[in-house]
């Protein structure tokens, strides 16, 4: 057997032992987002923790989508996109989402502020937060409440970690937990 | 001024169906909205709702059914809210919000609630 197999086979062996159902790594496109919203309906029981989970996958997979600080260009749609990891663990009690992407090193310490900040706010301020940031205009694509959205929807704090790679970049990692009993 | 056409966008797995009839006022969205160039996809949508209310007095009844949509989604329908909202008090509009959510999903019925909280027109939340 060839290193380069044997080496896929421990790497699929790690995700097998990790529980992780789901791993993607590069450009998310359209398509992928509408098939990984199939494969969950079918991978979990719970309807409702289903559509908790696709929706916080799409906020992720979008945030990298227009944030990462690593761009591909796209022959399909002619026009670069942000590349980034995401991946879904399904333990017992829980699943658990993860991304990762390169980010500006300058962007670091506000987008960590605003995880903090979210953290500590209880259910009913995380509700008027979010009404009150959809207000302001922000010029940009996005909306700049993804993350809002994603601990309102999951009810677990942000979970983040960076890596500081040189002066210019970071490795941004973003966890989030949903629990499989509904509430 | 010229007359106004109607408005058809065919839904997708990710994009809503749009369905604005000029003729009385109806303007429904529905289905699912995750676009990633949420911007480009409402563009049209917005330019068609600033030439439709150009001319002030139209009674218009404005409804979503939407089973998910994204943050970037919720901003844009907000925005088509507020235009409305500005259009309802400057121009004689007579514009009401109809909410459908399916009965049993509380995440969209709540989104439906924060909704009515920020926009000041008749607001009606309609399980089915």
């Amino acid at each position: 057997m060839s290193e380069e197999k044997l080496t896929l086979f421990n790497y699929f062996n790690d995700m097998n032992n990790q529980e992780i159902i789901l791993t993607f790594k590069g450009t998310i496109s359209q398509d992928i987002l509408t098939d990984v919203g199939i494969s969950l309906r079918s991978k979990l029981d719970s309807h409702t923790v289903s559509k908790k989970t696709f929706a916080i996958f799409v906020e992720l997979a979008q945030n990298i989508y227009h944030h990462s600080a690593q761009k591909e260009y796209s022959a399909v749609k002619g026009r670069t996109a942000g590349v980034g990891v995401i991946l879904i663990q399904n333990d017992t009690d829980y699943l658990t989402l993860s991304s990762g992407n390169l980010i500006e090193g300058y962007k670091i310490e506000g987008l960590s502020e605003r995880c903090e900040y979210i953290n500590k706010l209880a259910p009913e301020e995380l509700r008027d937060y979010y009404i009150k940031q959809r207000r302001r205009p922000t010029g940009g694509v996005g909306a700049n409440i993804g993350l809002i959205d994603m601990a309102r929807r999951s009810g677990n704090p942000l979970e983040y970690q960076v890596v500081k790679i040189d002066d210019e970049f970071s490795f941004f990692a973003l966890s989030i937990k949903v629990s499989k009993t509904e509430d | 001024m010229d007359k106004i056409e109607n408005f058809y966008i065919e839904g997708s797995d990710y994009i809503p169906e749009v369905d604005f009839n000029a003729e009385n006022g109806a303007l429904n969205i529905s289905g699912e909205s995750y676009h990633e160039y949420t911007l480009e996809f409402f563009e049209p949508i917005f330019d068609w709702l600033k030439r439709y209310t150009t001319d002030e007095g139209k009674k218009i009844e404005l409804n979503f059914r939407m089973s998910y949509f994204n943050t970037s989604s919720s901003r844009r329908f907000l925005e088509i809210m507020n235009l409305l909202e500005d259009y309802h008090y400057n121009k004689k509009g007579d514009v009401s919000i109809n909410w459908h959510y399916e009965k049993n999903d509380l995440d969209m019925l709540e989104s439906g609630e924060e909704y009515a909280e920020d926009v000041r027109l008749e607001f009606n939340l309609l399980p089915y």
